[in-house]
């Protein structure tokens, strides 16, 4: 732990500087609210219990996967054209089956995603239809590239000896704060200042000195605050559970004592270098003003790359 | 390089089932959507309007929110390749609107596959059976644990079969009503078009939407059946209710539309509303 960087934290809250930054964070925390509560009010006329979709027979051999035009939006009349020539060109066997085995696979990577799990090349050829095993580099490209494309996930390879994969979200923090919590209000904002704490600190934090930063912005362990009802319980519990912290017993502590680290999603999800550009856009400053975690956000960035 | 599998888009004529006059367009917004929903299963009608507005929060704040149909077909004109779509129902209890994404290639219990070990898939199969072929839709905790020792896969006791059944409450497979289960509207969303093919003699149908029915009413001079929020929206200003086959007098209680406005004012929480059951068949 960087004992220069933990003071750091502090002093910036600080004296005169704790106004302007609860203030900062209170502000920052208005849209959260907001965002809950704005949830649209229209009631459109929808049926119930609509009649069946009559179950697609034939198989979609001709129309296979339409990415391109749908990414850049073009507009309907533009593309139709050069669909009918491309449909024409998609219909050979060979790549009916490749598509068939496309869809499959994207499937399998779906319910892993859903289950957080990682996955193998090896669990991946089982997908496949045999006799396609030899087009398994197409198969998979495209698989990847569809779900990129339609669901903004990124397989990852974790490790290429042993050829596994994980699938994260491109898209920075999943969380939406639906499962935990008083209703209707997202938690987003109260991980970000968590991770935030935590990384300011040196990646782990007391959890004495956490509760000391929150307080300081506002939150403290035992009191109703009026976005985050008890936030230690989210914080020491869900979050954990979710997977964005971690609440590490600090080994022969009597009485026992917890540091506060990132959890793996965190690490997945988001990065250094964004957390420290939203903790230097709420304290009004430039990242490289803080010039260790600086230093070590743009190492992680490199190494991600 | 590609074997032909991305292509343009077409245009909505070309495209099966698509009722929007649009082409689909994706964006970060539509595929935050998609991995939230995913992670969710399930979600009601006010949570996907909720989460709708959450997307469009976190990556396009400047954009008017879409219409949610429209926002929906957009998605699915887009997903239709993929042969998944978001697909919308209504809860067989009270008529709340519901929804899943769903594989529309398989036709197995494939989704609950990667969840749930051998003898647990197996269980839930036995008490789809029961459910299935109940007069009420429902089935007793008793009778599914009585078959504990048909199960495929590692044996299990009638205790933790019990902890079985509740992890598929839990995760909203199931519904649990004072000690006996039916299907949640996830399992019916999902799985319709397997139940029908897999158990075409016993499945039950509804007389107005011609869906999948587990819980309903049923006339009791001809035997039709119907959706309780199907009865609801088709005797809702009859004078007189009558079975839309045989014309004679409907003897149940018409329960009421759903509401979403009403909803609402009430605060929304599900367990504040008097939810209709009738077991009269």
């Amino acid at each position: 732990m960087d004992h220069m960087q933990n003071n750091q934290t502090c002093n910036l809250l600080n004296g005169s500087e704790v106004q302007s930054e609860a203030g900062d964070l209170d502000s920052a925390q208005i849209p959260v609210a907001e965002e809950a509560e704005a949830t649209t009010t229209t009631s459109t006329e929808m049926s119930g219990g609509e009649a069946p979709r009559s179950p697609r027979s034939s198989p979609r051999s001709s129309c296979p996967l339409a990415v391109t035009g749908c990414i850049s939006g073009k507009p309907s009349d533009e593309t139709s054209g050069n669909q009918t020539e491309e449909r024409k060109e998609a219909e050979s066997p060979l790549n009916d089956e490749i598509n068939t085995n496309v869809v499959r696979l994207v499937e399998f990577l779906l319910l892993k995603y859903q289950r957080k799990e990682l996955t193998t090349k090896a669990e991946m050829l089982d997908c496949i239809n045999r006799d396609y095993q030899e087009c398994y580099p197409v198969i998979f490209s495209e698989a990847s590239e569809c779900i990129k494309l339609f669901f903004g996930i990124d397989m990852m390879e974790v490790d290429p000896a042993a050829r596994s994969y994980t699938l994260v979200t491109a898209l920075g923090i999943t969380y939406d704060g639906m499962h935990h919590g008083p209703q209707g209000m997202p938690n987003t904002g109260l991980i970000i200042m968590s991770l935030c704490i935590i990384f300011m600190e040196g990646n782990c934090v007391s959890e004495e000195k956490f509760w000391e930063v929150l307080n300081k912005l506002g939150l403290c362990a035992g009191c109703k605050h009026f976005i985050y009802d008890e936030p230690r319980k989210l914080i020491t519990e869900d979050f954990v559970q979710e997977g964005y912290l971690e609440y590490r017993l600090v080994p022969d502590s009597d009485p026992p004592r917890h540091n506060f680290l990132w959890g793996p999603r965190a690490h997945a999800e988001t990065t250094k270098m964004k957390v420290l550009e939203f903790f230097a856009g709420i304290t009004k400053k430039d990242p490289s003003s803080y010039p260790t975690r600086y230093a070590e956000a743009l190492r992680d960035e490199g190494e991600r790359a | 390089a590609t074997s032909g599998v991305f292509s343009a888009v077409g245009a909505p004529s070309n495209m099966q089932g698509s009722s929007s006059g649009r082409a689909g367009v994706m964006t970060d917004v539509h595929r935050r959507f998609l991995q939230l929903l995913m992670t969710h299963g399930v979600l009601e009608e006010w949570e996907v309007r909720r989460l709708q507005n959450h997307c469009y929060k976190v990556h396009d704040c400047n954009a008017t929110v879409d219409k949610l149909e429209d926002f929906i077909n957009n998605i699915n004109s887009v997903l239709e390749s993929l042969y998944i779509e978001i697909k919308k129902g209504i809860t067989e209890d009270d008529g709340r609107p519901i929804y899943a994404l769903v594989n529309l290639a398989t036709t197995s219990v494939s989704k609950m596959a990667t969840d749930f070990a051998e003898s647990e898939l197996d269980l839930f199969r036995k008490a789809l059976e029961l459910i299935i072929d109940s007069e009420t839709g429902f089935a007793s905790s008793t009778n599914i644990l009585n078959l504990v020792d048909q199960l495929k896969g590692k044996k299990m006791r009638k205790k933790e079969a019990e902890q079985v059944l509740q992890k598929f409450v839990q995760s909203k497979w199931l519904i649990e009503k004072e000690g006996e289960f039916t299907l949640h509207g996830r399992a019916i969303l999902e799985m319709e078009q397997f139940i029908r093919e897999t158990y075409p003699d016993t499945v039950k149908i509804c007389n107005i939407c011609h869906s999948l029915l587990i819980q309903g009413q049923s006339c009791e001079t001809c035997g039709i059946r119907m959706h309780l929020p199907c009865v609801a929206k088709y005797f809702q200003s009859a004078s007189e209710p009558r079975c839309p086959h045989c014309n004679d007098y409907w003897p149940h209680e018409i329960p009421e539309v759903f509401n979403p406005e009403k909803e609402r004012e009430a605060g929304g929480s599900k367990s504040s509303r008097k939810s209709l059951r009738t077991r009269q068949h």
